[in-house]
């Protein structure tokens, strides 16, 4: 059952890369659609299922699937096995069901494009992939999937290869992932070295390396355990994997240049699903997590700090993309913020609430983009919403959902992670308060870009007409509203962004709002996760955990994010729609001149090393040299060789002669003796 | 009741014991004696011959269980022994002869060379062979090798009218001679310092130190004396350096399917012949230090054999030569199974090895052309744009006699450097590994020159006759079933393993 969640896309993804090239577009799509939808129907199966399955001792429910042993090396034994529990089933539902519908709009959008086969094989390769990297049952299965999806987004940022940005964009991710990957690689092997395994779930004659985490004694919170080579260790390893895969500081650079990828691709990858990877990875590992208060403090400065500094960014960013890829690299943020709090159910939550609203924002702005003719910049945008309706509505209802609008999805994912890190028992000192207060700030300025975002481009005047005289030349034809298979699939995202919040409603709200009969709904996601996560302790010198029970004090936390959400959406629409030109801060356009500081300070002593040491003087002159000197020596021996070889029977006979007198006199000396 | 009928207990006869020699005398004679017919059918000689493998090979297979049972089953007052490790080289023997047909066929007519005293000569020759893999006496392995080798001489100079094919027959005859001689002397003295030429009493005598005929001690110098001669005379038989120099010229001027039949098959029964006396007789331990007295001059043996042959190999630029090199770098491989004295991982080799050569030769007796003329490396030029199926074919083959992963030419190789390693033998392994790193250079510059290099001229050459395709296809079906799935192969003889020690 696992299996045909995972194998059925990596069949669609064979079928259309060896024969798509003969299909046609309408086979194709049915195929590539076909392909996820089974994988999404066998998602829900099988987590229908998981909620019959009886709890095992440590009251996780578990459904295990082992294929076939992989790797067999002495000590060292990896399953081909899949593991759906309750982290991995929610996490399957979205990535199938939210991959699902944009297989169907990018049917729409990528219509006519000369390679919409390759595209859907690709697509469904990262399917197949995510999936792998969400069920596999051990570390070394995540890590081909992690690799996998890396490999597709690469194909798929350079999908358009024939432009040179596209390119280079695609050589960007992969890099900045590599560096990335080599943490993750590392701290996998720690693990392995700890632990004698890489299993998540205990098997026969095995206690997985999560469980042996899990009765380790807490790490004490110092400067030198980093290095210890203990969990502290492991985690920050795995943690440098994840702000890889999910563009965190310092890695997030490739992130909003990604989005020179498709923007169904954008909605796919670089939202929903694969970025959010580091923050499964996270929680799937909390047991190591738990016992290392330092790297998640770690964890939670570097989420808040990225979210503050990418939500500025996006505050001056022109390109309809680069505004919601920033805004991702934020949102991101807010995860890690949650996890390293020990917040791992909230930050999960937002994983969840995040796949709807994003998908449904870059499904919207691929919408205005095919509606514009690959137009992305904002400035030649401007008074959409007359012909773009239904793009215009749900999108809305997606800024209001990101921007923490009440009783949204967002409202109530994003409050619970700012209280979690208000009355977090894990961050030193008062450090909680500090960045609950920047996360708060982060709040305000995702409700001023996201509204800045909305007006621009679809109130107003209609910019665009202008814009195509620049270009030289004339589009008669007016914006028109996309073809259904585009809008339906965000009509039914917007639907998700609306009610998706409704099974995580934060408990002291819940006891206000909501009658007591429903409880067990408004509060089944946290229920539902709950054994996955191990207690946490109080790390000692803590002065927010004491909050955790106030209820009251929880209440006004609520209140102010829910006054600061309103005040900025309503700052934003009463600042953009007047000057929706207005010239942002030079600092912020140029993304703190990051870009430019990675050139001077790595690229180029990369490149100048590369060249001038390792290629110049290290390959052409030590190895080339030894390399080609080798081959030329024997050549010499092998013509020496050849030497031999006069062609008289004669001459050969008198060489048998001598080597035979040589083996007898060897034999008789030897028998001598 | 067949069985109750041919059994004789005075003489130990045993018919039942050698059918699959039986089966392929006869179809051998019966060829020869269609060939005498006036305007004979090449279709009809063909079909005796294939079914004559055939019924051979399933006579071999029909012994395969009556030997796991009893271990094994000894004919003719002690001069047959068949058991598994017999049977395994039978099959070995049958393959390779069975593909030697299918690829000489198209030649044959096309060249208008009789094809009756061909296929019965390589049928006879898979006789003998057979003979030496089954031998329980040394007369039984000389007569095995005659047999073998008087066909192989004939084949080699097969095609009359060309001096290099007459060249090769009479070098390898003289040369082959000299070498027998020293084996057939070597055994004299074994049998005169043993009391025993029954390869059972040889290894007794060595064992309890008394000759079996005079019941005085084993006369040691003339036992070293004997096994450096015997030494000496199977070592020119594998081609092993020093006593390789024939190899070369001899595979070149024969018909390329005979010297794919040369490189493999009498290769391989050499080596069969070559484990039932050194692995079996002079066991280690016994006759005062002649196990490390054979195997470290054969390990010396073998690392210059792998050193010679492949470093040699890099700057030929004929085809069939290169290839000769290469099987004298084989053989040293395979020496060095010898000397860890694991007949299995020996055995093993010599079939990767075989299967995937004789695909290889059969491409080259067909890209060859007329009067087998075209075996320039540099004839191959372009051949990658002009025939993309054989050029794959080509290099999946090359890449096994390399030993690339997943091919039968690595498990090969991995089987017989981790036999070697483990019973210590580090200096040949290193060699061997070292060296099979070199080989990669010439067996992927045919690749280059077949896909980077323009064509000459527009080659006129045929299409691909159905023996040399069903050969090839075999061979790269072999290579990867071998490179991939090992694992039953090696149950079976891991089961045999047993069969082989209890024979004392």
């Amino acid at each position: 059952m696992l299996s045909v969640i995972v194998f059925a896309p990596l069949v669609g993804a064979i079928v259309l890369g060896l024969f798509g090239r003969r299909l046609t577009e309408k086979i194709i799509a049915v195929i590539a659609c076909s392909s996820v939808l089974v994988s999404t129907l066998a998602a829900f199966y099988a987590f229908w299922r998981l909620l019959s399955v009886k709890p095992a001792e440590d009251g996780v429910r578990r459904i295990n699937e082992t294929l076939f042993t992989w790797i067999a090396a002495g000590s060292f034994s990896v399953d081909f096995g899949f593991l759906l529990d309750p982290l991995s089933g929610v996490m399957i539902l979205f990535v199938t069901g939210v991959g699902f519908l944009i297989h169907v709009f990018a049917t729409g959008y990528m219509h006519g494009d000369s390679g919409f086969y390759r595209f859907f094989a690709y697509m469904n390769l990262f399917m197949f992939m995510m999936l792998v990297l969400v069920l596999g049952d051990n570390f070394l299965m995540m890590f081909v999937g992690w690799e996998g999806v890396g490999l597709c987004s690469y194909l798929l940022i350079g999908y358009y290869f024939l432009e040179k940005f596209a390119g280079d964009a695609a050589k960007k991710a992969f890099v900045v992932n590599r560096i990335g990957d080599f943490g993750l690689a590392l701290g996998v092997m720690l693990i392995f070295l700890k632990f004698g395994n890489v299993s998540f779930v205990d098997k026969a004659n095995m206690v997985s390396a999560l469980s042996q985490a899990a009765k380790m004694p807490v790490e004490p919170f110092s400067g030198s355990i980093l290095f210890a080579g203990g969990l502290t260790t492991i985690a920050a390893l795995l943690f440098i994997g994840a702000t890889g895969k999910s563009a965190q500081i310092p890695l997030f650079v490739w992130l909003p240049d990604a989005m020179a990828g498709p923007t169904p691709v954008s909605a796919l990858i670089h939202a929903a699903t694969m970025v959010t990877a580091g923050v499964y990875m996270i929680a799937r590992t909390n047991a190591i997590f738990a016992k290392a208060p330092l790297a998640l403090t770690i964890v939670a400065i570097v989420g808040a700090l990225t979210a503050v500094v990418a939500a500025t960014i996006g505050l001056a960013q022109w390109d309809i993309k680069k505004v919601l890829a920033y805004s991702t690299v934020s949102q991101l943020g807010y995860m890690f913020l949650a996890c390293g709090a020990g917040a791992f159910a909230a930050g999960f939550f937002h994983v969840v609430t995040h796949a709807f609203f994003k998908a449904l924002l870059f499904l919207g702005s691929g919408s205005v983009i095919h509606a514009m003719h690959h137009e992305q910049d904002m400035r030649r945008m401007g008074g959409l919403q007359k012909y773009l309706k239904t793009t215009f509505i749900t999108m809305a209802i997606g800024t209001l959902a990101i921007s923490g609008f009440p009783l949204l999805s967002g409202f109530f994912s994003k409050d619970e992670i700012l209280w979690k890190v208000r009355s977090s028992p894990v961050l030193p000192g008062s450090l909680g308060t500090l960045l609950w207060l920047i996360g708060l700030a982060t709040a305000a300025v995702t409700a001023i870009y996201m509204t800045r975002m909305m007006v621009v481009t679809f109130l107003g005047e209609e910019r665009f007409r202008k814009a195509s005289d620049t270009h030289g030349e004339h589009h008669e034809h007016e914006p028109h509203e996309s073809p259904p298979v585009m809008t339906v699939p965000l009509v039914v995202l917007a639907f998700l962004s609306v009610v998706g919040g409704f099974v995580g409603i934060p408990e002291a709200l819940a006891e206000k709002i909501v009658p007591h009969s429903l409880h067990g709904v408004t509060h089944s996601f946290y229920h539902f996760l709950d054994p996955v996560f191990i207690k946490l302790s109080t790390t000692p010198g803590n002065l927010t955990g004491a909050l955790a029970a106030d209820h009251g004090a929880e209440l006004v936390s609520t209140l102010l994010s829910t006054l600061v959400a309103l005040i900025a959406i309503g700052v934003g629409y009463a600042v953009f729609s007047k000057q929706p030109l207005l010239t942002m801060p030079k600092i912020l356009e140029n993304k703190y001149y990051v870009d430019e500081l990675y050139d001077a300070v790595i690229v180029n002593p990369v490149k100048w090393t590369s060249k001038w040491i390792l290629w110049k003087v290290m390959d052409v002159g030590i190895v080339d040299g030894t390399v080609n000197g080798l081959a030329r020596l024997l050549g010499w021996f092998s013509i020496g060789i050849r030497e031999f070889q006069v062609g008289f029977t004669r001459a050969y006979a008198i060489f048998l002669l001598i080597g035979a007198l040589t083996v007898v006199g060897y034999f008789l000396y030897f028998g001598r003796l | 009741m067949m069985t109750l009928l041919l059994q004789t207990s005075v003489l130990d006869i045993n018919y039942v014991a050698i059918w699959p020699m039986i089966i392929l005398s006869i179809s051998g004679i019966a060829v020869l004696l269609f060939g005498i017919a006036k305007d004979p059918v090449h279709r009809d000689m063909s079909m005796i011959g294939i079914v004559g493998f055939v019924l051979a090979g399933v006579a071999t297979g029909r012994l395969w269980l009556p030997v796991k049972t009893v271990g094994q089953i000894r004919a003719f007052s002690n001069m047959v022994i068949i058991d598994h490790f017999s049977l395994y080289f039978f099959f070995i023997f049958i393959i390779i002869g069975l593909l030697t047909l299918l690829i000489s066929a198209s030649f044959l007519e096309a060249e208008r060379l009789p094809v009756g005293e061909f296929y019965s000569l390589v049928m006879f020759a898979v006789v003998g062979m057979m003979l030496m893999a089954a031998a329980g006496h040394l007369v039984m392995i000389f007569l095995g090798l005659e047999i073998a080798s008087i066909s192989t001489y004939a084949l080699a100079g097969y095609r009359r009218n060309d001096l290099r094919s007459n060249e090769s027959a009479i070098k390898y005859f003289v040369l082959g001679s000299a070498a027998t001689a020293f084996l057939l002397y070597g055994m004299a003295l074994i049998y005169g310092a043993t009391g025993s030429a029954e390869l059972e009493g040889i290894r007794t005598a060595i064992i309890d130190n008394v000759n079996a005929a005079t019941k005085q001690p084993v006369h040691t110098e003339l036992l070293f004396l004997g096994a450096a001669m015997m030494l000496v005379g199977f070592s020119f038989k594998v081609s092993a350096v020093p006593f390789h120099l024939w190899t070369p010229d001899v595979y070149e001027g024969a018909p390329s399917s005979v010297t794919a039949f040369m490189a493999t098959a009498s290769k391989a029964a050499a080596f069969a012949a070559f484990l039932r006396v050194f692995v079996f007789c002079f066991v280690p331990g016994y006759g005062q230090g002649l196990h490390s007295a054979w195997t470290t001059s054969l390990e010396t043996i073998a690392i210059l054999t792998m050193i010679a042959g492949n470093i040699a190999a890099l700057t030929q630029h004929n085809f069939k030569r290169m290839l000769a090199y290469s099987s004298i770098a084989h053989a040293g491989y395979a020496l060095v199974g010898l000397i860890a004295d694991d007949w299995q991982a020996v055995a093993f080799y010599l079939l990767t090895y075989s299967i995937t050569n004789i695909g290889a030769f059969g491409l080259i007796t067909y890209l060859a052309g007329r009067g087998d003329r075209e075996t320039e490396i540099d004839d191959l030029a372009g051949l990658g744009f002009n025939n993309l199926g054989v050029s794959i074919a080509m290099l999946i083959l090359l890449l096994s006699l390399a030993g690339i992963p997943l091919t039968a030419g690595f498990m090969g190789k991995f089987i017989v450097f981790k036999a070697a390693w483990q019973k210590g033998f580090h200096v040949a392994v290193i060699v061997a590994v070292v060296t099979s790193a070199v080989s990669v250079y010439y067996y992927l510059r045919p690749m280059v020159i077949m896909f980077f290099r323009e064509l000459k001229v527009e080659p006129k050459r045929l299409p691909l006759p159905t023996g040399v395709l069903v050969t090839v296809v075999l061979s790269i079906l072999g290579t990867f079933y071998l490179g991939v799935m090992p694992g039953r192969l090696f149950q079976a003889m891991e089961n045999a393993k047993v069969s082989f020690v209890q024979s004392r």
